[in-house]
């Protein structure tokens, strides 16, 4: 096809379309082509097949996309539980792998971390069914994997052995049962769950060095020993040795940042010292943190009673009286309020 | 470990169409007639667009890195509703699996071909070129020879998981 035609006899040629051969060519373009070809050529046709295969794409995307915020939700907690862990909040660990756990109930990884979130929370329900679930499954061997696995031996020591159990089964009579406990402790001294119940137990009546060092020979095999540290608060605390229950109190907020029974044995030092408000305010943090937890609960109506609150205390204490764990701590309150036992 | 070429093309055949389709549509929107386009081939190149040299050269520049966009977004949307239930939550099933195939096959052909940096190359050379486009071209032709070169060493596969799994928990990691 001859693209160049004369228009008329003499005259000069006129570039025709290279394609077409009929119209002339439009505007300078490398390709001498008329408008309608260049259009033709613009909208270069899309076989059929690749419009088919992207159809079945964009589909795929769209019955992908539907699911995509439950599993950016499920993302995103799991994303805060491995922050909180990371800055050992466990407490908000746990209840973010709660969360994980409750959308995605075969997560592995989110089990494995909920082992390691409910042993530092003391949530041994949850703890007992983690290790439960866990038997068996197989993981890859890192770190991670390496603390749950050294975590879940640790639990061994919040609950009783069975030869212990065994025995406690059979005693009924309190006393008799304190007076065995102490029998059974001076037997197995390295039993920690053992020590510390009788140590728990403690009354001002006995001697406490007694009790001081059971608990420091368990704490020297174990400094982190979460049992052993709550019982040595109580004994300090009931020595008056307030440095040294703070000490162990911050032992406690060492491995658990968020450790309510903590904060809210901090903040009755405090109000035990004198300093209300700070106990107030550390009472507080507790219950934001954790707004089941009777301990903290009573901990601040304790602190509303020293500060001469009775409104704001006795309001806490009737908003807790139908839930009746954190109404068996408020007894101790109550009991403070009339003048029963003396708070110090 | 090198695989032929072939194989590749074969077993990532959604990459390349998208990639070729992604010229294709970067001519369409800049106006310049396309005469051919293959959009698979068992050869090498495993497809090609051929097209109207542009008048403008950020045209020109635009519709050789095209596919870099195209697949790179394309990808990512793919493997985004895949990618956390594979790679985090242990919940995947074979619809997911097929998202991420398509997503990380997809995304590992958005780098240009050496192709594409020679039409680049054959811009740039134009005596009437301007300096700023010289500055920009030059090194993306560097960028697409390294990442040719990378393709050696898995790089486009690198590239193409990093889009599939990266985003998503970039995505978590700013939200979260």
């Amino acid at each position: 096809m001859d693209p160049l035609v004369p228009e008329e006899p003499g005259q000069p040629a006129i570039a025709l379309c290279k394609s077409c051969g009929i119209l002339p060519v439009e505007g300078q373009h490398p390709n001498p082509l008329c408008e309608s070809c260049r259009q033709k050529f613009i909208r270069f046709p899309i076989p059929v097949w690749v419009r088919g295969f992207g159809i079945g794409v964009l589909v795929l995307v769209l019955v992908g996309l539907i699911s995509f915020p439950k599993q950016l939700l499920i993302g995103i907690h799991m994303k805060r539980a491995e922050n909180a862990m990371d800055k050992k909040k466990y407490l908000t660990a746990e209840r973010e792998l709660q969360k994980v756990l409750a959308s995605a109930p075969e997560m592995k990884s989110a089990k494995l971390d909920l082992l390691t979130a409910s042993y530092y929370t003391m949530d041994l329900t949850t703890l007992v069914k983690m290790v439960n679930e866990l038997k068996g499954v197989s993981f890859e061997k890192d770190a991670h994997f390496s603390e749950a696995e050294n975590l879940s031996t640790e639990a061994l020591k919040f609950f009783p052995s069975d030869s212990l159990f065994a025995l406690m089964q059979q005693k009924t009579d309190s006393a008799k049962t304190r007076e065995f406990l102490k029998s059974y402790v001076v037997q197995h001294p390295e039993e920690s769950y053992a020590v510390c119940t009788y140590v728990n137990s403690y009354s001002e009546k006995e001697s406490p060095e007694w009790c001081d060092s059971m608990i420091d020979k368990l704490l020297q095999t174990d400094p982190n020993n979460i049992n052993a540290l709550i019982a040595a608060i109580y004994l300090a605390r009931e020595q008056h040795r307030y440095d040294s229950a703070l000490t162990y109190c911050q032992q406690l907020l060492n491995q658990n940042a968020e450790c309510t029974y903590a904060m809210a044995a901090q903040a009755r030092i405090f109000m035990a010292q004198n300093q209300i408000t700070k106990g107030i305010d550390l009472s507080k943090k507790a219950c934001s943190l954790d707004s089941t937890d009777g301990y903290s609960q009573a901990t601040l109506a304790l602190g509303y009673h020293l500060n001469n609150q009775p409104a704001e205390r006795d309001k806490l204490i009737a908003s807790k009286a139908a839930d009746s764990t954190i109404s068996s701590y408020m007894d101790f309150v109550k009991d403070v309020v009339n003048h029963k036992v003396k708070f110090n | 470990m090198i695989i032929p070429g072939f194989l590749i093309t074969l077993l990532t055949f959604p990459g390349v169409i998208v990639h070729e389709l992604a010229h294709q549509l970067f001519c369409r929107l800049y106006k310049v007639p396309v005469f051919e386009v293959v959009y698979i081939r068992m050869g090498n190149p495993a497809g090609y667009v051929l097209h109207e040299k542009p008048a403008s050269k950020w045209h020109s520049i635009m519709i050789s890195i095209g596919p870099f966009f195209v697949n790179t977004i394309l990808g990512a949307l793919i493997a985004l509703p895949a990618a956390l239930p594979v790679y985090s939550f242990e919940n995947a099933n074979i619809f997911h699996y097929v998202l991420i195939y398509l997503g990380v096959s997809i995304a590992m052909h958005a780098f240009p071909s050496t192709g594409d940096a020679a039409s680049i190359l054959q811009t740039l050379k134009d005596p009437d070129t301007r300096l700023l486009t010289k500055i920009v071209g030059y090194p993306l032709i560097g960028l697409i020879y390294i990442g040719s070169i990378g393709s050696f060493i898995w790089l486009d596969l690198l590239y193409g998981i990093g889009i599939a799994v990266g985003l998503p928990k970039l995505i978590i990691a700013l939200i979260a």
